[in-house]
């Protein structure tokens, strides 16, 4: 490993230079007002320098970037229709990190045998791609959500489902026969933000913290050892060179000048960080340092983040808008706000190994509204269709050997506040299944106000960490959308993969 | 109790070797402190207590915020007081602050 991590090392290239680290620019702005010495040498200090080299490493070469997926449970693959096609009737808080796709069968709420494929994705790696970057998005180990535009765009999903069903849903009219209805090639599409909801209750952090140090004291010492022995050799190196009295001295130069502002001064810490990285690569026994401690680093960064994840951010909540186009229904609008909160102990506290397998459970609660557009609205006169809420319980418990099933009970409730409207496409009217169109779209009304109750049971069995996830489920619904009085069972089976887990599956081919 | 440590011109810590040196953690917002290491050894348990060594010797100290950019206090302990040695602004990706120590 320590062989690849040199291999990265030589082949950085200085035109994806990293920026500056936030705790040295936060530094500098410090030292502009307080023009304190003890500022100054902290500038040139050997953990700041160490910081720029990890954090260029991480942005040149996104060595070993870790899947969110472990460490979340809360990431839905499939669709976000809960009652189109698809495979869960609760939407979970989190899409996935990267990209994901998923086929599924069978919708809860209008009955029938729709096939759909999810296409999910993550705002970040999009932005990465448009900034002339590696799509790695944000993974659990690096500082790119950390600060900046990351941060914020790392929020933003989005996801498209195509429907894979053959265009001949037929709907009953009358006993001699029926409309057979096209279906539309996109079936939904949603765009979401997601806000991971830190924990504000000082008492609450404190602990929480007390008990995330406590478990980080072991992983802390293989990361402290070799930080130690890189910070030590690159302090003699950088002090051979005269780079720290150098530096300080055009610093404090540029600093005194009338006016002086730390975004004046951002571009010279930043050159002088990039000439220490150059003496930091310089020697044979200086990279396998570097390596070594950015290895061990990067490995304490995971257990670090982790512990965090499940101590002090740990409640998600999620804002999304999608428009679901049914086949048979005009085209509808749907506002939704998403809960979710880990429920009883938390893994990370029986420690590391034991988290892996010990049962977790969490709370994921859905409620939205349905609007009409212009074409349902003109035929049903109102505005707002419908009104839902959901809620469903996720359990996994202890993994059989590589496998980890999650169990979802799961509770959907649907008010139709207006009758639903049915739409049938003129190129695909056609009366008994022969080929005439109608002259134009034809639409018609039913008369389907009031509720609609499902309740769902779904297993996803995630295939060790490959990515790829088999989920299952089964329905029972008081009665379809379109159909009033007729009670159903449903049955849904899909297939997804994170692409997410690429790199990690790609890492051992390139590995020299 | 009195101090042990003067800053130096070059920014450096200096202190008596042998001198024995308490290591706290101040922030407005909580923090917490993990791990330290100093001249080869380690501390994994309060109290963050160890000896000064001869020579030049680097105190790594790992912590743990609440959010990034949180600044905080790496501070000598004497006592019921404290002193702030090092102001640094923690993050998930760099949970460490690093303090050049001198023993004469």
């Amino acid at each position: 490993m320590a062989a690849r991590w040199l291999l990265l090392l030589a082949s950085a290239s200085a035109g994806l230079a990293a920026e500056l680290p936030e705790s040295a620019r936060k530094l500098l702005s410090e030292y502009v007002v307080s023009r304190s010495a003890g500022d100054l040498y902290d500038l040139t200090g050997s953990d700041l320098v160490s910081a720029y080299v990890y954090r260029r490493l991480v942005r040149e070469q996104g060595p070993e970037r870790v899947s969110i997926q472990p460490f979340r449970r809360d990431l839905q693959l499939g669709s976000l229709d809960g009652a189109g096609a698809g495979t869960s009737l609760v939407a979970l808080a989190g899409l996935t990190d990267l990209l994901s796709v998923a086929i599924e069968t069978g919708a809860a709420v209008r009955k029938g045998d729709d096939k759909a494929m999810t296409i999910s994705f993550s705002g970040l790696p999009v932005y990465q791609l448009l900034s002339g970057r590696a799509p790695a998005g944000c993974g659990s180990a690096d500082a790119e959500c950390e600060s900046g535009a990351g941060r914020w765009i790392r929020g933003i999903e989005g996801s498209v489902s195509l429907n894979l069903s053959q265009p001949v849903t037929a709907v009953p009219v009358g006993a001699g026969g029926g409309f057979v209805l096209g279906g539309r090639q996109v079936a939904s599409w949603s765009v979401r933000y997601e806000l991971l909801v830190r924990e504000r209750e000082e008492k609450r952090v404190k602990e929480a913290l007390q008990k995330a140090a406590e478990a980080l004291r072991e992983p802390a010492a293989k990361f402290l050892k070799n930080q130690a022995v890189f910070e030590t050799k690159l302090q003699s190196v950088l002090d051979a060179a005269g780079w720290g009295a150098t530096t300080r001295a055009l610093i404090q130069t540029a600093a005194a000048r009338p006016g002086a502002s730390a975004a004046e001064l951002e571009p010279l810490l930043l050159e002088r960080y990039r000439l220490a990285y150059s003496l930091a690569v310089s020697t044979q026994e200086l990279r396998e340092a570097t390596a070594l401690a950015s290895k061990a680093k990067l490995e304490y960064l995971k257990v670090q983040n982790r512990e965090l994840a499940e101590k002090l951010y740990r409640k998600a909540l999620t804002v999304d808008y999608s428009q679901v186009r049914p086949g048979d229904q005009p085209v509808q609008h749907q506002i939704r706000v998403v809960a979710a909160t880990p429920l009883g102990g938390k893994p990370g506290d029986v420690g590391e190994s034991k988290a892996k397998i010990a049962p977790s459970a969490s709370l994921t609660v859905n409620a939205g509204i349905t609007l009409f557009d212009q074409t349902g609205r003109s035929i049903t006169g109102g505005r707002v269709r419908d009104a839902q809420a959901c809620l469903g319980i996720d359990w996994s418990p202890t993994s059989w050997g590589v496998i980890r099933p999650t169990y979802t009970a799961a509770y959907y409730f649907q008010y139709m506040l207006e009758n639903a409207a049915m739409q049938f496409h003129r190129e695909a009217v056609t009366p008994g299944g022969e080929g005439a169109s109608a002259p134009r779209t034809a639409a018609a009304v039913a008369n389907t106000r009031g509720p609609i109750h499902v309740a769902q049971l779904r297993v996803s069995i995630p295939l060790g960490a490959s990515g790829v996830a088999l989920p299952a489920a089964v329905s029972y619904a008081s009665r379809a959308e379109l159909l009033t009085g007729r009670r159903f069972w449903q049955g849904h089976i899909g297939v997804s993969y994170d692409l997410g887990n690429l790199r990690r599956l790609r890492a051992p081919a390139r590995a020299p | 109790m009195c101090f042990q440590l003067a800053r130096r011109e070059d920014g450096k810590f200096e202190g008596v070797t042998g001198a024995r040196l308490r290591i706290g953690l101040h922030s407005a917002r909580p923090a917490s402190l993990v791990r330290i290491e100093y001249a080869g050894a380690q501390i994994a348990a309060q109290p963050f207590e160890f000896d000064i060594k001869n020579g030049e010797n680097k105190l790594l100290v790992v912590v743990l915020g609440a959010e990034n950019g949180q600044e905080m206090e790496v501070v000598e302990v004497a006592g019921e007081e404290q002193r702030r040695l090092k102001r640094f602004f923690w993050s998930q990706a760099d949970p460490h602050a690093t303090l050049d120590l001198v023993g004469v």
